[in-house]
């Protein structure tokens, strides 16, 4: 039971609403696991447009890729074995935000420009191949 | 009849304020589909007194409306996908009568970050999009319990202001 207004206005919380709380929560806490330890160290930079592979670059050999597609631009930097995007035309810029990654479990997304830039290890996979 | 669909106005137009509202208030983590979502308070008050058909109708008017006006044409298909998937799970849930209405609410957020990120995967046509879900989930969750808190307690209020029949 929560009161949250003085007048003694009642939201009552039941049984199903923790229940399903705890679901949600148990999902979101399992996934992060699942990403968390399933992800290795890289050694390939790939980087897709629109789904399509626009290149793929040696994690480890300092570059900075100009990817140019449908009139948009994002620019890849590979530096001390991680990379990143240093400036971008897409109108959020949250592919800048997102940081250096150089772990198969992480990814940088540019959802404006449709460009996915991913980490790769030595046998090609993702966290779906770690066990391999 | 004619004050519902009157209403439903009212509503429609404070769902595309909500969503104007929202865009002016920074929530940059990064993560790209991480919002408030304001305007699900409208759609959920509305569903709760107006009825499933109003609220699903004032839900499409302000996707494809808010989807012009403020993030264009590639807008309404992450909304319109976030915003059917969390409207049909937070009709079966209440349609259970299981659940209150922040836990209605709570569900409603998860699914629509669910919804989004699907399309999401389908228009950069990569999966490895999925790795954002577990962020997803809990923001969907947290900012879903806070919008459920704040409708159901300006359902009351507007109960007795509005005549609704």
């Amino acid at each position: 039971m929560l009161n949250s207004f003085r007048n003694g206005t009642f939201i009552m919380i039941k049984k199903a609403d923790i229940v399903l709380a705890f679901i949600l929560m148990l999902a979101g806490i399992a996934s992060s696991v699942f990403l968390i330890y399933g992800g290795a160290a890289g050694e390939t930079v790939k980087i897709t447009v629109n789904g399509a592979i626009y290149g793929t670059y040696d994690l480890n050999k300092d570059e900075i890729v100009d990817v140019k597609a449908n009139s948009h631009y994002n620019i890849v930097e590979i530096k001390d074995g991680k990379a990143f995007i240093t400036d971008a035309d897409c109108p959020d810029k949250l592919c800048i935000r997102q940081g250096a990654i150089d772990n198969t479990s992480q990814t940088i997304v540019c959802l404006p420009n449709k460009v996915v830039i991913e980490i790769i290890g030595p046998d090609n996979g993702g966290p779906d191949s770690y066990s391999s | 009849m004619a004050k519902k669909v009157s209403i439903s106005g009212i509503f429609a137009t404070l769902a595309l304020i909500f969503s104007y509202i929202e865009r002016l208030i920074p929530l940059d983590i990064g993560v790209p589909g991480v919002k408030l979502g304001l305007s699900n308070i409208i759609v959920i008050i509305a569903l709760y007194t107006l009825g499933t058909k109003y609220a699903l109708g004032i839900n499409v008017f302000r996707i494809f409306i808010g989807g012009l006006l403020f993030s264009g044409v590639f807008g309404i298909a992450y909304s319109l996908a976030g915003g059917l998937l969390s409207f049909a799970v937070m009709y079966g849930l209440k349609k259970t009568q299981l659940f209150s209405i922040v836990g209605v609410s709570m569900a409603g957020g998860v699914f629509h970050n669910i919804g989004q990120i699907l399309m999401a995967a389908l228009v950069i046509s990569n999966v490895k999009i999925m790795l954002y879900m577990p962020v997803l989930i809990i923001s969907g969750m947290i900012t879903g319990i806070l919008i459920g808190i704040l409708s159901g307690n300006l359902i009351k209020p507007l109960k007795k202001i509005l005549v609704w029949s």
